[in-house]
């Protein structure tokens, strides 16, 4: 386990430092610099040249990602405008835009996405994996093909579409829900809950279909494995062998896949952040590649790739718990 | 030009873009109280009208808060570097300045003294020695006197050369340069040196003098860089963040990227004040709500939205409803201060005769008509809202155009033209059927859609490939004085970073605009309005598209706002909540 | 057993624990009704074993699937009877049939290592099948029951292997341990669906001495399902030969193995590997597929593979043999041709390649 722990760590820690260069050339292969976006139209080029300064922009690529990575480990110190400004480690930089360190950006912006994410996981998990169990242990029948059939209607929908059409009807028109707003579950739960219950059910339900379709494949197919036959030739009960027997092997694959999903949902919600007004982590990163604040972009990028690198990782060791029959190595 | 603020996603994003001002609708029949109003701007002369307090709104009663819902931070908060229409609004509540904007709603623009008991007194009456005494019982939000000192220190850090991003004027003017921190470089770089052309006589005394005449002097100080700053408080780049208020609200928190909660400052006197009614209790501000999410919650008018309002163009998808009768008192419909342009470039398109084509040829229905109608048709260069503002069409072919006309001009020869736009929806639906107008008068438009990151740089270098530049102004106060010299002055031209986009350097214009610009104000009004014909039927170097209008929208409870003429956005000066 | 001479109605030995009568499976499906069992009717005392002998697709797994109650019975159709120690499982309430089922009744699967949960511990889940019909027994009486059953299956270390996996087992240990799970609430029926057929043959054989041990010691009735005859002579008292969801041929043991009657058999005889013969000789597959069980051949279902069809003029392919009796008692077999036909051939063509004894 600790090896490969350890493996995978060091993995991960090179998939990131990947990352973090790519993105790094990728930026400097815009042709826009940054310092025409910030200076805006009434700019001459020693204002530019001045801009860029400021920014370190005039440094060598190679000078710029030294500086990055030193920051990482060791923090750093930024010239804002004639202002000093410590960023202490892990710095991931400095935003162009709100003249912060990225982290404090993130440190705003990570909870709100963590939130959504958390929640909406919480309506797909147990609508999705929920309706799909019941569909396959119904295969069929009239519940079936109207929860399947739902479910590819739900599917197909975008989240800006059904998003917006909840707004108009659950919150512009009728007012039964509040407006989809933030506030901090250590503020007041109760407010965090309410305001988050629209991209819950918005971005739940999209994805509760997937889950629904998936699981309900994954227990047709278990239903038929010769161990739940096992368990009801012991004379268990129907409710026994789906649960205990069938269900815990059923869901095991929907591990892998919720866990991938929570990385990648972690790393931002762009279109549902966008719909319902939320400032999350998602449109920080859309913003800042508009913005061409590469620290910024840079921070989201490699935040994004931690949690789906971590979450990897965590489904790994987590299949190792849940299958006995897998060994880590 | 102030930029105005548009209905994107993000800060610098949104300058770059909203240049290129973008709000989107899709009806042609306006709706809300719009009035066909000219522009009486003019600069008090009687200093009973910058005494406080402000004339009682009618109905108006005191309490509650107003709630902005914003689509993204402010770019600014520190007033020597706000430029922005959004933070300029806003800025009126936190940072008074020397003069200021008193309304009424009808159209009477009419500059005052806010900290100062005048809007400026000429000295010598040549406009190079402007003399502002500050009045007595101001104070900043901790209860300390502001004085005239405060003042010169805001203006002084204006000049540092890392801080390019408020306006320049009052700079340049006092440095007699358009590159005005050579020398002084403001308070961080330069600390013992004195500010050019400043002076500060006691507490309350501060004196402009400029190597050239500035005879609008009052309306520069009207911007915030003349806003005063403690210095003891001075916290540099965080004052960004929350600057020290001299006006009726200061900042009780402000969550960067989430909201600002503004409550009233219990040091502003009402009494010192002939501008602002101050009588919400606070005022709320919540970022990251776009224009269409902001404009539905608004409209849906939900218990929480009643008293909430918007600073942006109400998007195309949620006018139609905004445009029902019971809408009208919620909507606030009227001009602003920019002009849509088809920059003609000179240097490339020399025959008058095809840039008059080009005028006549123009379909400025079709073009409102994909603007979604909220936007009036405009053949001048100057705005409405501009003093001495004249309506005219040099080429008036009607509200489509008259391409015949164009041909006949262009006597049967063939031409091709590229236009340059920046590569966003809006824009590109525009360059569309500019292509599909002038096929109609026989003239062939090559489409050039260019990042609009990069835009400016594109079109602003001098020798750039493009015959017809997509562009457009906003004057920062409503004097012509703001527009001619910068987009019509020759002189100005440089390899890069111009605003002259027509690149036209005529020495009849030139000489005009320095004729003009040292006149007194009243004067000179009429004055301008004469130049822009002038320009439009002798040279020809834009083809006006239409005058841009603001349509924003307020919650049921919120009465007494309108429109400001000063920077387009529904004032917070008069507004109140309802009971 | 016994088997009665009329081909009409087969009686069954009313002393049995397990009487079968007329049993029929069907299973309507899209592409037409799949006759899984056709008419099957047998019986097993306690302490007697019935060999269940045929190809896949014969419907002796069905069969055994049928007498624990596990077929859906929204999705098929099941007639005849069923009687397990006087109660007829058919048409019974699943709650019934659940309570029976592991506990009067109890079955080992072919593939150990598939027929137990992967997840569980070997202990946990023989101590749930335990539990499931010892409601007041307490978690720690069943975990001892458990290690006792381990212990009484011959796995060495009963404590600790109750604590492993079924993956850290060897293929014959888990079929022990399948075995103490059937066997975990003493259940006067077992069926034994191919339980040697995974493993080795030195295994193979331990598995059936146990299970021959474990007979003599709680007297339970053996449904041994397999298509290994070799297996059959080893343990079998009994046996039934299938053949497309008929009975094709029955009686005792060695009935079947010395005196076979009919030409399945005899295909099924000669595709054993004989641990005397010379292998080259010896092993004769049967050619040919098993039959399609919605579109069985008309006439005798065997009829496209038996090199003896058409002997008797078009009967083999116009009308379905009945289980008639072979001679002696007990001995039955559904073949047209004449009993005098059938000695000739089983001993010019069959005898001399010699079967497993």
């Amino acid at each position: 386990m600790l090896r490969f722990l350890i493996k995978r760590l060091l993995l991960a820690s090179t998939t990131l430092v990947a990352i973090s260069i790519v993105t790094f050339l990728l930026f400097f292969a815009v042709p826009t610099s940054p310092a025409w976006v910030m200076c805006g139209r009434n700019c001459s080029p020693e204002r530019i040249a001045q801009v860029e300064q400021s920014l370190g922009l005039d440094q060598p690529i190679t000078t710029q990602y030294t500086d990055f990575v030193k920051g990482v480990f060791a923090g750093r110190t930024f010239d804002d405008a004639g202002t000093i400004r410590e960023c202490d480690a892990p710095c991931l930089g400095y935003s162009f835009r709100s003249q912060e360190p990225v982290t404090d950006s993130l440190a705003r912006t990570l909870p709100v996405t963590l939130s959504i994410v958390i929640g909406a996981m919480v309506v797909f998990l147990t609508v999705g994996i929920g309706l799909g169990m019941l569909a396959a242990l119904r295969k069929g029948s009239v519940f079936d093909r109207v929860a399947i059939g739902a479910s590819v209607g739900f599917a197909s929908t975008q989240t800006y579409t059904l998003g917006g059409v909840l707004l108009l009807v659950l919150v512009y028109s009728t007012g039964i829900l509040p407006n989809p707003s933030y506030t901090p579950i250590t503020e007041n739960p109760l407010a965090w809950a309410s305001g988050l219950l629209l991209p819950w059910i918005t971005l739940g339900l999209i994805n509760s279909a997937l889950y629904a379709r998936l699981s309900r494949a994954q227990m047709i197919e278990t239903l038929t494995e010769d161990f739940v036959r096992t368990a009801r030739a012991k004379g268990l009960p129907a409710r026994t062998v789906n649960r205990r027997h069938a269900l815990r092997a059923a869901i095991t694959p929907l591990v892998t896949i919720a866990g991938v999903d929570l990385g990648s949902y972690l790393g931002g919600v762009v279109i549902t952040e966008s719909v319902f007004s939320l400032n999350g982590i998602g449109r920080a990163a859309a913003d800042a590649v508009a913005d061409l604040n590469l620290p910024l972009v840079m921070a989201t990028v490699l935040v994004a790739a931690f949690f789906i690198v971590t979450m990897n990782i965590i489904v790994d060791m987590l299949y190792a718990v849940i299958d006995p029959r897998v060994r880590l190595g | 030009m102030r930029r105005r603020f548009g209905a994107l996603s993000a800060g610098v994003l949104t300058v770059a873009l909203v240049a290129s001002g973008c709000s989107e609708t899709t009806n042609s029949n306006s709706g809300g109280d719009q009035k066909a109003k000219v522009q009486t701007g003019t600069i008090a002369t009687d200093p009973a009208e910058s005494q406080g307090p402000a004339k009682a709104v009618q109905g108006a009663t005191k309490g509650g808060v107003v709630k902005l819902l914003h689509a993204a931070e402010f770019e600014h908060l520190d007033p020597q570097k706000i430029y922005v229409s959004d933070a300029l609004s806003m800025a009126t509540q936190f940072a008074r300045t020397l003069t200021g904007y008193k309304e009424d709603g009808t159209g009477n623009l009419k500059l005052v003294g806010d900290l100062a008991t005048n809007a400026g007194e000429d000295v010598n009456g040549d406009c190079k020695v402007w003399k502002y005494t500050l009045k007595d019982g101001l104070k900043f939000e901790d209860g300390t006197p502001i004085t005239a000192q405060d003042v010169a220190y805001g203006i002084s850090r204006s000049f540092d050369p890392d801080w390019g991003d408020g306006p320049t004027y009052l700079q340049q003017w006092l440095a007699g340069s358009v590159e005005y921190n050579t020398t002084y470089k403001g308070p961080f770089v330069s600390p013992n040196d004195p500010i050019p052309g400043v002076k500060v006589e006691g507490e309350k005394v501060l004196t402009f003098t400029f190597p050239a005449p500035q005879c609008e002097t009052p309306y520069a100080v009207a911007m915030p860089t003349s806003a005063p700053v403690p210095k003891a408080k001075d916290t540099k780049g965080d004052y960004d963040r929350k600057p020290v208020s001299s006006g009726p609200y200061m900042i009780k928190e402000h969550a960067y990227d989430q909201f600002i909660e503004f409550v009233r400052n219990p040091n502003w006197d009402a009494k010192t004040d002939p501008i602002r009614n101050a009588y919400p209790e606070g005022i709320r501000v919540e970022f990251g709500i776009d224009a269409e999410n902001g404009a539905n919650r608004v409209a849906a008018d939900a218990e929480a939205d009643k008293t909430a309002f918007i600073w942006a163009n109400v998007p195309a998808a949620v006018l139609p409803k905004t445009r029902a009768p019971e809408f009208k008192e919620r909507v606030k419909n009227g001009p602003s201060q920019y002009v849509e342009y088809t920059y003609i470039n000179m240097d490339r398109v020399k025959d008058l005769k095809v840039r008059q084509a080009l005028n006549w040829a123009v379909d400025r229905d079709a073009i409102l008509k994909i603007r979604g109608g909220v936007d009036t048709f405009g053949s001048t260069l100057l705005s409405p809202t501009i003093g001495g503002y004249q309506n005219y069409n040099a080429y008036d072919g009607g509200p489509t155009g008259n391409p015949e006309e164009a041909k006949k001009l262009l006597g049967g020869q063939q031409i091709t033209l590229t236009y340059a736009f920046p590569n966003i929806p809006a824009r590109q639906q525009m360059a569309a059927k500019t292509k599909e107008v002038y096929a109609k008068a026989g003239i062939n438009i090559v489409l050039a859609p260019l990042d609009p990151n990069s835009y400016y740089k594109a079109v602003g270098t001098k020798g750039n490939q493009y015959d017809l530049i997509r562009g457009g102004w906003g004057a920062d106060w409503p004097s012509a004085s703001t527009v001619f010299p910068a987009l019509f002055d020759g002189r100005t031209i440089r390899d890069s970073g111009n605003q002259n986009l027509a690149y036209m350097n005529e020495a009849e214009v030139n000489s005009e605009i320095d004729r003009i610009k040292v006149m007194k104000v009243d004067q000179a009004a009429g004055e301008w309005a004469k130049l822009d014909k002038m320009i439009m039927q002798k040279y020809a170097p834009v083809i006006p598209q239409y005058y841009i209008n603001n349509y924003e929208i307020h919650g049921s409870k919120i009465g007494g706002t309108f429109l400001s003429d000063s920077y387009g956005h529904m004032t917070l000066n008069t507004m109140f909540v309802k009971p | 057993m016994t088997t009665s001479t009329s081909p009409a109605a087969a009686t069954v030995d009313p002393e049995a624990y397990l009487q079968v009568r007329d049993l029929r499976v069907q299973f309507p499906t899209e592409d037409g009704l799949v006759r899984a069992v056709d008419g099957v009717t047998f019986s097993v005392r306690r302490g007697q074993t019935l060999g269940i002998v045929g190809e896949s697709g014969s419907g002796k797994s069905v069969t055994s699937m049928s007498i624990l109650g596990l077929h859906n019975p929204d999705r098929t159709k099941i007639s005849g009877e069923i009687s397990v120690g006087g109660k007829n499982i058919v048409g019974m309430k699943e709650e019934q049939i659940r309570r029976l089922r592991g506990k009067d009744m109890a079955m080992i699967f072919q593939d150990p290592l598939s027929a137990l949960h992967p997840y569980y511990k070997v202990g946990v889940q023989i101590a749930e099948a335990y539990k499931v019909h010892h409601p007041s027994a307490s978690k720690k009486a069943a975990t001892t029951r458990a290690v006792e059953m381990l212990d009484r299956v011959g796995i060495p270390q009963p404590q600790r292997r109750a604590n492993q996996y079924p993956h850290e087992f060897s293929g014959g240990m888990r079929q022990r341990a399948m075995i103490a799970m059937a066997l975990v609430n003493d259940p006067a029926l077992l069926i034994a669906d191919e339980p040697t057929t995974a493993l080795d043959v030195t295994v193979q054989a331990q598995i059936l001495e146990l299970l021959e041990d474990l007979q003599r010691e709680f007297q339970s009735a053996i449904i041994m399902i397999t298509h290994d005859l070799g297996v059959v002579s080893q343990v079998a008292d009994d046996v039934l030969v299938m053949y497309g969801g008929r009975p094709v041929e029955t009686g005792s043991v060695e009935q079947i193995m010395k005196r076979p009657q009919h030409p399945y058999t005899w295909g099924l005889l000669a595709s054993v590997p004989s641990l005397h013969g010379d292998a080259n000789v010896d092993l004769v597959p049967i050619k040919g597929n098993p039959p399609s069980l919605i579109n069985l051949p008309t006439g005798c279902a065997f009829n496209p593979r038996c090199r003896y069809a058409g002997q008797n003029g078009n009967r083999s392919f116009s009308e379905v043999p009945e289980l008639r009796s072979a001679g002696e008692a007990g001995h039955q077999v559904a073949c047209h041709m004449s009993f005098e036909t059938r000695q000739r051939l089983y001993a010019e063509d069959i005898a001399h390649a010699g079967v497993a004894q």
